[in-house]
C-alpha cells in the first residue's frame, strides 16, 4: 500500500501553489478525487446547507493506515508522488498533498479510516486546525472524511459563499461530470438528507445516458480515435442538439475535468457551419495520453493542463469529431440517404435497408428529461423522436409522385414533400445556402467553377473598404466563378459571374459581398457564408417543381443538408401522428 | 342593361378576358371584368393595371347598361351552362345570368369603380400580319432577362420605322435579334421596350392569320385585332447598346443540322449539371463533338456531322441556351460564328428565308 511522505520543500517550491478550497464545490471534488485514487468502488456525499454545515464523502476504497493517518492531514503530504520527476507519470488526480491539509485549517474536520490491512480503524478530529480527538474506531474499510462549519473561522470566506441552492449546484454538476470518467464507480449525493443524485456502478454508455438522458442520449454520437499513443473517445450530439453553452460539454484528460482552449477550440471548429456559431454542442470528450506527455502541474485546482503537442490533439479532435456528426461516417450518410428515400422513394431495396426510425433506434421508450429538454436547441426535425416508423411495410400510403402533387411552395418560401407517414417541410433559402455553400467550398478547394462570361461586362464603383475586400479577395474571387479586373480609381469591371447565379441584380451581388463587414484574407468562411446567403433564393421566390425537385436532390447530395451553412435547420418533419393528435383525433378513423 | 349571347361565345369572351385578371391582388375592383353594352354593341375588359384587355362580344343588346363583375366566377359559371343563348340583366350592382332553367344572381360592383382604360397616346400606327408578328416575337421573347434591377432587359426592345420592324432582347448571357425588311408606309420611327406579358397575350388572342393595328405611343403599345384590343404599357430604358456586342469578327464558321444538334444537345444534357447545364462543344474538321462531365454524375458524349474547316477548339455553353435558339431558328442547317473559346458565340438560320433576319449571340461557359 502507498506510504504517505512528506514532499521536501525542494519539490513543493515546484507545485503550483494556491488556494483550492474556496467554496464547498472545491472541497468535494478534492474529497471525492481522494476516493477515486483509493481506488473505491462507491462514493456516498452528504451534504447540508448548500455543504457550508456538513460534508461527508465516504468511500470503500484501500483507506488510510493508522499509523498514516495524521500525516495525512498535513500540509504537502501525499502517497502519490515522492519526487516533481514523478508527476510525468501521474495517474491519479491528487498530487499536491495539499487538500486535507488545507480542509482541516478551515473547517471542523473529522477523518476516520480503516486500511485494508488493518481489523480496526483510527478516527480523528479538529477544529480549526487544532486535534479534538484521537482514537480507534470500529469501521469497515475505506475512510469517510467529514468536514462541517466550512470556513467558521474565516468569516471572509465565507461572505462571499452563494445562497444554499446556488451551492448545491456547483456541487451536483460537479459530481455529475466527474462521475462521467468513472462509470464503474456508484456515486450517491444526499442534501439534507434527501437523495440528489444516484448513480449506480455501470458500463460507459449507461452513465453518459444518465447524465445527459434518455431523451438526449439517442441523439448523441460515440466516436473513437485510438492509435495506440493517443486515444481521443466519448459521445457527442447530433447538429439538431445544442445548447446555448458549454454546461453539457465534459472534457477529460486521463479522467481529470479540463478545461482548455485548444480542445474547446478544436469541437467549435468541427461544428462549424453545421451548427449556429453562438449555439454549442453537448459533448463527453475523453483523451487518454501518456502522462509524459501533458503537464498537469499548471494551476492548483489542476483543471487546466499543457499537452506537449497542442497541434496534433486539436486536429485529431476535430477530425474525428468532424466524421462523426458529418458526411464521412457510414452512419451519417446512411441517415442521409434513408431521408432522402423517403422523399424520393422508388429506389431498389430502400424499404428492406430501414427498419424502424431513421436510424434504427427505437425512440418508443424516450423520456423527455426535463432539466436537459427546456433549454435545447432541437428543431432539427431528423433527430426528433419519431413515434411513427418512416418506412411502413404498408403499400397504401404511398407519397403521390409526378410532377405537382410532390411538390408544393409555400409562399414562395418553403417547399412541402410528402412522404410516407407525414410531410417534409424544406426552407428554401437555407437549402439553396447549403448547396452553394458546399460548392464554393469545394471551389475554394480546388474544384473548378464554371464561369458564365457576361454579353455586357459590368462596371462597379466600390467604396473604400470594398475596394480593399476586392483586392485582398482577389485571388479567392476567381475560383467561386468571378472574373473581375480593376478598372480605374476603385472601379472593377465583371467579365464573368459563377454559372447559374440568380441574384447577380446587374452586380448589386457582388458588391454586397465585397461590403460584407470583416471580410478578409482570414475569412474564407465568411466569404462562402456570405456567397451563399446572397446567391441563393430568396423567400419570395417562386420555384417551379423542377426547381423545387432539383433543389431538393442538390441539397441532399451536400455534406450536411440538415442544416444551412448559420446552422439553422433546413428542413422539418411533421408526422401524421402529430397532425392527428393537434386535430385530437387519437383514434384513427375516428 | 339587359344582352342576350350565345352560349359559346359568352364562354369563349369571357375566358379571354379572366385571363388577364390578376390571381391575388391587393385591389379587388382588378379581379372584376367590366360588361359594357351600348349602342356600338357589347364589350367584355379587364385590367391589371398594366395590360388591358377589351373584346368585342357578337350579341344583342335589349338595354343598354354596364356593370363589374367578378370575372373568375362569372366564367366558371358560364362555363358550367349546359347550352342555348344567356340572358344577361344588371339591375344596379347585382347580375344576373339566366339560360334555360338555370338562374344565378351574382354580386357586382358599380362600372364607376372599374379603372378608367386608358386612352391609347399613338404616335406610330402600322398594319401587320399577326402571325408574322407572332413569329417575330416567339423569336425574341425568351431571351428577355427577368432580373428586375434592370428592368430595361426584362422587355423585347422593337424598333420600327418606315423600312420594317427589329426586335431585339437579351439578359445579359444571350441575345436574340430579328429584322423584317417590311414597308410599313410612311410612319415615325419609334423606339420602345415591350414586357413580355404584353406579347404573350397578344400571342394568346391572335389564333389566326388576320391584318392587326399596332399603335406604339411614348409609353403605350395597343394591339388591335378583329375581336379584341390589348393594351400595354412600355418600359423605360435605356436599353443597352446592342450593336455593339454583336461580334464582327467571328470568321470561324461550323454548319449543322438543328434538328441532330438539338436532339444531340438534350441527350447529353441530361447528364449536366443542374445549376449550370454546361455542355463542351468540342469543333474539329468537319465534326461536332459534345460532352458533358458532370462529378458524382458521369459523363455523356456525342459526335455529330458538320461542315468545319478552322481551327480546333472546345468551348462550354449553357445547354438551355442553346435549346432555346434552336428551337427559334427556321430552316434545317445552322451556322454558328466563332471566334475564341472566350468570346461570344454567333448562331444564324443558313437559310435566312423570306424577309426575315434572325441571329443570336451565346456567351459561352467556362471553367476556371
Ligand atoms: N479517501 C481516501 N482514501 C485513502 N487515502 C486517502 C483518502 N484521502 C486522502 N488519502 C491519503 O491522504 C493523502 C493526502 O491527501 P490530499 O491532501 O488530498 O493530497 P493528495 O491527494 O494530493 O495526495 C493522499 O495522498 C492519500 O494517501
Ligand atoms: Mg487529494
Amino acid at each position: 500500500m502507498a506510504v504517505i511522505n512528506r514532499l521536501t520543500p525542494d519539490t513543493t517550491g515546484k507545485i503550483a501553489a494556491g488556494e483550492v478550497i474556496e467554496r464547498p464545490a472545491n472541497a468535494v471534488k478534492e474529497l471525492i478525487e481522494n476516493s477515486i485514487d483509493a481506488s473505491a468502488r462507491r462514493i456516498s456525499v452528504e451534504v447540508m446547507s448548500g455543504g457550508k454545515d456538513l460534508i461527508r464523502v465516504s468511500d470503500d476504497g484501500i483507506g488510510i493506515s493508522s499509523e498514516q493517518l495524521p500525516l495525512a492531514v498535513e500540509n504537502f503530504a501525499t502517497s502519490k508522488i515522492t519526487r516533481i520527476e514523478d508527476i510525468s507519470r501521474i495517474m491519479t488526480l491528487g498530487f499536491r498533498g495539499e487538500a486535507l491539509a488545507s480542509i482541516k485549517s478551515v473547517s471542523r474536520l473529522s477523518v476516520s479510516s480503516r486500511s485494508i490491512d488493518e481489523d480496526i480503524g483510527r478516527e480523528m478530529k479538529w477544529a480549526g486546525g487544532k486535534l479534538l480527538h484521537d482514537g480507534p474506531v470500529a469501521r469497515t474499510q475505506g475512510t469517510e472524511i467529514l468536514a462541517e462549519d466550512l470556513f467558521f473561522n474565516v468569516p471572509a470566506r465565507k461572505k462571499f459563499l452563494s445562497s444554499d441552492q446556488a451551492e448545491l449546484r456547483k456541487i451536483t454538476a460537479y459530481i455529475q461530470s466527474l462521475s462521467l470518467a468513472v462509470p464503474d464507480i456508484a456515486f450517491l449525493l444526499k442534501s439534507n438528507g434527501k437523495d440528489v443524485l444516484s448513480y449506480p456502478a455501470s458500463s460507459m454508455d449507461e452513465r453518459v445516458e444518465v447524465i445527459f438522458g434518455s431523451g438526449t442520449f439517442p441523439n448523441l454520437k460515440r466516436f473513437d480515435d485510438d492509435d495506440g499513443r493517443i486515444r481521443i473517445h466519448g459521445y457527442t450530439s447530433m447538429p439538431g442538439l445544442t445548447r446555448g453553452n458549454r454546461t453539457m460539454q465534459f472534457l477529460f484528460v486521463n479522467r481529470r475535468i479540463i478545461k482548455d482552449r485548444t480542445v474547446s477550440h478544436a469541437i467549435r471548429q468541427a461544428y462549424q457551419s453545421i451548427i449556429p456559431s453562438d449555439r454549442f454542442p453537448l459533448i463527453a470528450l475523453f483523451i487518454e495520453i501518456s502522462p509524459d506527455r501533458i503537464d498537469v502541474n499548471v494551476h492548483p485546482s489542476k483543471a487546466e493542463i499543457r499537452f506537449d503537442n497542442e497541434r496534433e490533439i486539436h486536429s485529431r479532435i476535430s477530425s474525428v469529431l468532424r466524421e462523426t456528426v458529418g458526411g464521412k461516417t457510414v452512419s451519417f450518410r446512411d441517415k442521409v440517404e434513408s431521408v432522402y428515400r423517403t422523399i424520393f422513394p422508388g429506389g431498389e431495396n430502400w424499404e428492406k435497408k430501414a427498419t424502424g426510425n431513421l436510424d434504427g433506434k427505437d425512440y418508443s421508450s424516450q423520456q423527455h428529461d426535463p432539466g436537459v429538454e427546456s433549454t435545447e436547441h432541437r428543431s432539427d426535425w431528423l433527430f426528433q423522436k419519431s413515434p411513427q416508423p418512416l418506412f411502413e411495410a404498408s403499400d397504401g400510403d404511398e407519397p403521390a409522385s409526378g410532377s405537382g402533387r410532390l411538390y408544393w411552395q409555400l409562399h414562395q418560401s418553403f417547399i412541402f414533400i410528402q412522404i410516407r407517414g407525414g410531410m417534409v417541410i424544406i426552407d428554401q433559402h437555407a437549402a439553396h445556402e447549403r448547396i452553394l455553400y458546399d460548392k464554393v467550398k469545394n471551389n475554394l478547394s480546388g474544384e473548378k467553377s464554371a464561369v458564365q462570361a457576361l454579353l455586357f461586362p459590368a462596371t462597379l464603383e466600390l467604396s473604400a473598404e470594398e475596394y480593399d475586400n476586392f483586392e485582398t479577395l482577389s485571388d479567392t474571387l476567381p475560383s467561386i466563378g468571378f472574373e473581375v479586373e480593376p478598372f480605374g480609381a476603385r472601379s472593377v469591371i465583371v467579365r464573368g459571374i459563377p454559372a447559374g447565379v440568380r441574384n447577380w441584380n446587374d452586380g448589386r451581388l457582388l458588391q454586397d459581398i465585397l461590403s460584407e463587414k470583416g471580410l478578409g484574407k482570414s475569412s474564407r468562411e465568411m466569404l462562402m457564408k456570405s456567397y451563399a446567403c446572397r446567391a441563393s433564393v430568396k423567400a419570395g421566390d417562386k420555384l417551379s417543381v423542377e426547381e423545387m425537385e432539383s433543389l431538393t436532390d442538390q441539397l441532399f447530395a451536400t455534406e450536411f443538408p440538415f442544416t444551412c451553412p448559420h446552422g439553422r435547420p433546413t428542413m422539418l418533419r411533421v408526422d401524421m401522428a402529430d397532425l392527428e393528435r393537434r386535430f385530437q383525433r387519437t383514434v384513427k378513423g375516428e | 342593361m339587359k344582352i342576350i349571347v350565345p352560349l359559346g361565345e359568352l364562354n369563349k369572351k369571357m375566358n379571354a378576358v379572366s385571363a388577364v385578371v390578376p390571381g391575388k391582388t391587393t385591389m379587388p375592383i382588378l379581379s372584376m371584368a367590366l360588361i359594357t353594352a351600348d349602342d356600338s354593341g357589347i364589350s367584355f375588359s379587364a385590367t391589371d393595371l398594366d395590360i388591358s384587355v377589351s373584346t368585342r362580344v357578337n350579341g344583342e343588346v335589349e338595354e343598354t347598361g354596364k356593370i363589374a363583375v367578378p370575372a373568375k366566377k362569372v366564367a366558371e359559371i358560364v362555363k358550367s351552362l349546359p347550352g342555348g343563348d344567356v340572358a344577361i340583366g344588371a339591375e344596379g350592382e347585382i347580375l344576373t345570368i339566366k339560360c334555360g332553367r338555370s338562374k344565378f344572381s351574382v354580386n357586382g360592383r358599380s362600372p364607376e369603380d372599374f379603372p378608367k382604360l386608358p386612352k391609347q397616346d399613338s404616335k406610330t400606327e402600322f398594319t401587320i400580319d399577326s402571325g408574322f408578328l407572332g413569329k417575330m416575337i416567339q423569336k425574341t421573347i425568351y431571351a428577355v432577362s427577368t432580373d428586375l434591377t434592370r428592368p430595361a432587359l426584362c422587355g423585347v426592345k422593337w424598333e420600327a420605322d418606315r423600312g420594317g420592324i427589329l426586335m431585339v432582347s437579351t439578359d445579359g448571357h444571350r441575345l436574340a435579334k430579328v429584322e423584317a425588311k417590311l414597308s410599313l408606309g410612311d410612319i415615325q420611327k419609334s423606339e420602345v421596350i415591350v414586357p413580355p406579358k404584353a406579347l404573350s397575350t397578344f400571342k394568346a388572342f391572335a389564333e389566326k392569320a388576320e391584318m392587326i393595328k399596332v399603335s406604339i405611343g411614348d409609353n403605350s403599345i395597343s394591339f388591335e385585332m378583329t375581336d379584341v384590343s390589348i393594351y400595354s404599357r412600355l418600359l423605360e430604358g435605356p436599353f443597352p447598346n446592342y450593336q455593339k456586342v454583336i461580334p464582327v469578327k467571328n470568321e470561324k464558321e461550323l454548319l449543322v443540322s438543328k434538328d441532330l444538334l438539338s436532339a444531340a444537345t438534350k441527350r447529353v444534357s441530361i447528364l449536366s449539371d443542374a445549376l449550370t447545364h454546361q455542355v463542351i462543344f468540342s469543333v474539329s474538321k468537319d465534326k461536332l463533338t459534345l460532352h458533358v462531365t458532370t462529378q458524382d454524375l458521369g459523363e455523356a458524349r456525342e459526335e455529330l456531322e458538320a461542315t468545319y474547316s478552322e481551327d480546333e477548339m472546345e468551348i462550354g455553353y449553357n445547354a438551355a441556351y442553346v435549346l432555346d435558339i434552336l428551337r427559334t431558328m427556321e430552316g434545317d442547317d445552322i451556322a454558328f460564328h466563332l471566334d475564341k473559346p472566350d468570346n461570344a458565340g454567333m448562331v444564324m438560320p443558313v437559310d435566312q428565308g423570306g424577309d426575315l433576319k434572325h441571329l443570336c449571340i451565346v456567351m459561352p461557359l467556362r471553367i476556371n
